[in-house]
């Protein structure tokens, strides 16, 4: 019996510990979109995660449907959003299939990754 | 009142989270996948969590008769790493019996401590296992509502995603599972017991960030609907036969920042369940997201 006001008590302690705190960096947003298919002249990309990340222990690669990285690709954070990486591409992206692997570093140092495709339509 | 206090426990953390919640989800990470704590089953990863409150309840024996009795469980599972790859967690709680005769008897459960250690995390393959040990303390709960029989049950978990298959929309599919073996510290009285569970998830994050954003509403985007598996086959010569028994459990989890929750049907496998149908519901907390310099960090050698 007296060990539900201590359930009670952790639950409210967790729950408000929960308002400040920061979690793991997942992709919730891409532009290009997910999975899309875009017109021809994308030059650069912006990942959306959950989290801010720490840009200098993150990376992006684009690879082509050969699998192959297509280019270089410069990172930068969105200076209004950490949560925002910003790739910036030397040209435009060709009429093809991508594949972009992300890994990024979250604020609070938890590692996450993940990969996804979009189509440059011709 | 025991029943109004730990519901009010539930919409008081559910309502304060809910107020707070954000975007992110955690946490047994191979690769590109995630696999969320499910709750008739213990997930493959060793982590930082709380699960606060378990609650189930469902209708034991013949309900059509005075003999039966509707089981209320309120319980929470407090897991800790010690390293990143090793942890340990503790899980106990209260059940209430209302009997159909009138009346109804309660208590605590008994006390079962895990070990568990991640030995392979395969990340290209979305593949992990955890080898564990399940100590389940008897005559640590209450004589007049818990098994008084204490044991050691060696357990493998595994996690499998499937976002190598082929059609993008069955990506987000993955399976978790995991088999031991009770051993009864007085097999003579009690028999041993194999346990056998499973989990098929279809991950409404991993569709929307791995392979189409479909511009679903972000909490359809957090959702994991799933059904679980959980059985268990009695073994040895005081077995007598018995047939095998356990529950099937359909249901969704939602994943926000540093929060879940779960709700699922259950349902039993076949008669020799000697249950009825219930529900379970869970809370679960992501210390390693909530307090990661602290109390949700491995003990020895950092995240």
């Amino acid at each position: 019996m007296r060990a539900f006001p201590k359930y009670l008590l952790l639950a409210l302690l967790m729950a408000g510990i929960a308002c400040g705190a920061s979690a793991h960096a997942l992709l919730d947003k891409a532009e290009p979109a997910v999975g899309s298919e875009v017109a021809p002249g994308p030059t650069e990309l912006r990942l959306h995660f959950t989290e801010g990340v720490e840009i200098r222990f993150s990376g992006v690669e684009i690879s082509g449907a050969d699998g192959k990285a297509v280019v270089p690709v410069k990172l930068a954070s969105d200076p209004a959003n950490p949560a925002i990486v910003m790739v910036t591409l030397p040209s435009a992206l060709a009429p093809g299939g991508y594949k972009v692997s992300w890994h990024v570093v979250s604020v609070d140092t938890h590692k996450t990754q993940g990969t996804y495709t979009f189509t440059v339509k011709r | 009142m025991i029943r109004s206090t730990i519901i009010a426990t539930a919409l008081t953390g559910a309502a304060f989270a809910l107020l707070h919640g954000h975007t992110a989800r955690a946490h047994g990470i191979a690769g590109d996948r995630v696999f969320p704590a499910t709750l008739t089953i213990d997930d493959p990863a060793v982590g930082d969590e709380l699960s606060l409150p378990t609650i189930d309840s469902y209708t034991v024996g013949d309900t059509g008769t005075g003999n039966g009795y509707r089981q209320h469980d309120y319980g929470f599972e407090w897991d800790k790493t010690i390293t990143k790859d090793f942890g340990f967690a503790i899980d106990d709680g209260y059940t209430r019996e209302d009997l159909n005769a009138g009346g109804h008897l309660q208590g605590g459960q008994d006390l079962t401590l895990t070990l568990k250690w991640a030995n392979y995390v395969n990340p290209e393959h979305e593949f992990m296992t955890s080898l564990g040990v399940i100590r389940q303390f008897g005559e640590t709960g209450s004589s007049t509502v818990d098994n008084p029989a204490s044991s050691t049950q060696p357990t493998l978990y595994f996690g499998k995603g499937l976002g190598e298959l082929p059609i993008g929309y069955l990506r987000p599919l993955a399976i978790t599972g995991t088999t031991g073996y009770g051993f009864q510290d007085k097999p003579n009285l009690h028999p041993n017991f194999i346990n056998a569970g499973f989990s098929i998830q279809y991950s409404m994050p991993y569709l929307h960030s791995q392979v189409k954003d479909l511009g679903l509403p972000d909490f359809i985007n957090r959702m994991i609907p799933l059904v679980e598996g959980n059985l268990t086959q009695s073994v040895g010569p005081i077995a007598n036969g018995a047939q095998m028994s356990g529950t099937i459990s359909p249901g969704v989890l939602y994943e926000a920042d540093t929060w879940q929750v779960g709700a699922e049907a259950l349902l039993p496998v076949n008669k020799a369940t000697n249950q009825g149908g219930g529900f379970i519901v869970q809370f679960h907390f992501f210390l390693d997201d909530i307090l990661p310099d602290s109390l949700g960090a491995p003990l020895f050698g950092g995240n």
